[in-house]
């Protein structure tokens, strides 16, 4: 818990914190791990034709994160965004 | 479209219906006595326990229907409809009740666990529900209990929530209630059972729309991210379970294999992953993944098979479990801080590290990482749609939920607990008791996610999906492991604004202030044209008709009267004058009328 006497887990995790240009690295090697272990394991047929490709939900995770947080960040938001008392102001 | 859900269940034995004892603990915390919370706050726990007892017993069937029914209004109400489909949600409904009163166990205000309750009790009428008039019943509870659990929060922003929610519910409740009256009177039954897609009439559509009010699906969906950020730091986790999921039961129950819902599912699957990616509240953040996690139930649905259909089951139960405890994290974080925006929190992790571990287990869940519950569930769905050639759908499915680990499982945490060294906000500490209902969840989410053969029992429909291959493993760890490099790229571009987002509840507004307007606008129209009317021609028309009436009552009125009353006045003057007083007049006159009376008779002669 967050009581004084125990709480060396927080402690720990802000020692992690600290160091976690270290665990981004980690995180790094992990996943190219798991790209090379991609073209070991592979499923006998896909659901959406080129799934079957080494490599495809990686490319397909990157690129719908990166895609959605720009689309969504930079066009939509800008768009439907008010401030926070928009309606509170009789809109 | 399935085949029909057989009741598991034959021969009649008791069955405890777990509502009752939640109407019973409503009504006895309701009651004006002086207790102690140290006392009675123990009965809260009483009713889960039950409800657990009997809803395990019935599982365990195959020999027990039961089936309490009650004559009321000339009908014959079902209230024990037990079968596979009902005992899952159930199931889940009695453990999540536990750990949901175990997390308000320190309230130790009794109407929060009134409405609480009240709700539950609802939610397992609903599930046990045998007709739709038993089922409206307890969906009306279900919308009053919630509405006090939002309004229990005591401030106005939640007054006004909760009365905009009560009037959305009350609005898809109309639909229900006109729906089962008018297919009541053409089929002449409230019976409640699957709907044939092909032979679907316009009043099983109403009843649909009244239900997908409260599955929240896009666009009758804003109430639900209006509303669950304003409830109660407690109310808010019993909401996350129960309204949009018991939606979900009566959906899988009548309107399997309906294409509306295959692609409306899929649509809400992405509507709420965008706008968990954009917003700042945390708790508005996780309503906006119920949508998207709804959405994966409702398009299981809508394809209706039975692997799909066993897949929005299964992804319920997870979901009940995940989003609890997603609530509960974001509950103590407002509880401890007094916020729940990601602009004002931030470096928490140091001061609330057993919050962050819990929330973490409930993200990585909700994300589908393998070893928790979410990753068994949503594959079975998404599995499920592909094999039944709904690529495209499976394909929205994937997406929403490379959205879902971007917002919930990293967003959420990041700018909660991490992305600042250290926050000098002042920060609670959290009872006891909400560490226990989390752990308990918390530990539900790993089990059921290592342990599927624990959800598979409980499905309606035989099942031979294996989740753990080492490619479903791999996949579900690039997938998810390169949503965080995207995230790791983008952290500067997603930090969240404190702003306010449009949604549909921006036409809603539209539309009620369009309402308003009418009511008010026209009708004071007519008002100022009926008073100038009633000024130029009414009030002539009256005057005139004074003035009518006041020479008719001269002219007619008073000529009677008057006239009578001067004939009478002239002839008791004439008999005044006549009466002198001396006797010789009287004799002269006696004599008089005498001559004239023997002239009379003479003459008539």
């Amino acid at each position: 818990m967050e009581d004084k006497s125990c709480n060396c887990f927080g402690e720990w995790l802000g020692r992690a914190q600290e160091r976690s240009q270290g665990y981004a690295w980690g995180m790094f090697a992990l996943l190219a791990f798991l790209v090379a272990l991609n073209f070991l394991i592979y499923p006998e047929e896909g659901h959406f034709v080129l799934d079957v490709l080494p490599g495809f939900w990686a490319v397909f995770g990157l690129g719908v994160s990166v895609g959605m947080t720009l689309v969504l960040k930079k066009i939509i938001f800008p768009l439907i965004s008010r401030s926070e008392d928009f309606y509170d102001r009789g809109n | 479209m399935t085949e029909a859900i057989e009741p598991v269940i034959q021969s009649a034995t008791c069955f405890i219906h777990p509502s009752i004892a939640y109407l019973a603990v409503a009504l006895i915390l309701v009651l004006p006595w002086k207790w102690e919370a140290k006392h009675w706050r123990w009965l809260l726990l009483v009713p889960p326990i039950i409800a657990i007892y009997s809803v395990v017993k019935l599982s365990f069937g195959p020999d027990a229907e039961c089936l309490a029914s009650l004559n009321y209004l000339g009908q014959k109400l079902n209230f024990g409809r037990v079968d596979k489909l009902s005992i899952i949600f159930a199931h889940v409904f009695a453990i999540q009740s536990l750990i949901g009163f175990i997390y308000a166990f320190h309230v130790k205000e009794r109407s929060q666990h009134v409405a609480a309750m009240l709700y539950v009790a609802g939610g397992f009428g609903c599930v046990f529900a045998g007709d739709l008039l038993t089922l409206f019943i307890f969906w009306e509870l279900m919308s009053v209990g919630s509405t006090l659990l939002i309004w229990l929060r005591r401030n106005p922003k939640a007054t006004a929530a909760g009365y905009r929610y009560f009037m959305f519910h009350i609005f898809g409740g109309l639909f229900l209630l006109a729906g089962l009256l008018l297919r009541y009177k053409a089929l002449g039954t409230f019976v409640f059972t699957a709907i044939d897609p092909a032979h679907a009439q316009y009043y099983d559509y109403l009843i649909l729309l009244g239900f997908c009010v409260n599955a929240a699906v896009i666009p009758l969906h804003a109430w639900l991210p209006d509303a669950y950020p304003e409830a109660s730091v407690t109310g808010a986790v019993f909401m996350s379970a129960f309204t949009t999921k018991t939606a979900v039961y009566v959906l899988a129950r009548g309107f399997a294999g309906f294409e509306i819902l295959a692609v409306m599912g899929v649509v809400m699957a992405l509507w709420g992953v965008a706008y968990a990616t954009i917003e700042n509240n945390a708790r508005r953040i996780l309503s906006y993944h119920i949508v998207s996690q709804v959405g994966y139930m409702v398009a299981g649905i809508g394809i209706g098979t039975a692997m799909t259909v066993d897949g929005a089951c299964a992804h319920a139960y997870a979901h009940i479990l995940y989003k609890g405890l997603l609530f509960m994290g974001a509950g103590c974080l407002l509880y401890s801080t007094g916020t729940a925006k990601l602009t004002e929190l931030g470096g928490l992790a140091k001061k609330l590290p057993w919050v962050m571990l819990c929330y973490m287990v409930a993200a990585v869940s909700i994300s589908g990482l393998p070893l928790f519950n979410g990753f068994v569930s949503k594959n079975i769905t998404i599995n499920g749609a592909a094999e039944a050639h709904r690529t495209w759908l499976a394909l929205g499915m994937e997406i929403a939920a490379v959205g879902t680990f971007l917002s919930v499982g990293i967003k959420l945490p990041y700018f909660a607990f991490w992305s600042k060294k250290s926050n000098p906000i002042e920060v609670k500490p959290i009872p006891k008791n909400m560490y226990v209902a989390m752990g308990i969840a918390a530990f539900l989410c790993f089990f059921t996610g290592i342990y599927p053969e624990y959800l598979y029992r409980l499905l309606p429909f035989e099942i031979d999906y294996v989740p753990y291959t080492p490619w479903k493993v791999l996949q579900a760890s690039l997938l998810l492991g390169f949503t965080g490099l995207g995230f790791y790229l983008c952290r500067k571009v997603i930090v969240p604004k404190a702003r306010l987002n449009l949604d549909f509840d921006y036409l809603y507004r539209l539309v009620g202030r369009a309402f308003l307007w009418l009511v008010s606008k026209p009708t004071a129209v007519v008002d100022s044209i009926w008073s100038e009317v009633y000024k130029t021609v009414g009030l002539r028309f009256m005057l005139f008709m004074g003035l009518a009436t006041s020479v008719f009552d001269v002219k007619g009125i008073d000529t009677v009267i008057d006239g009578a009353a001067y004939s009478t006045k002239f002839v008791g003057d004439g008999a005044a004058q006549g009466q002198t007083g001396r006797l010789q007049d009287y004799l002269a006159a006696a004599i008089l009328i005498g001559l004239a009376v023997f002239a009379a008779i003479w003459f008539l002669k």
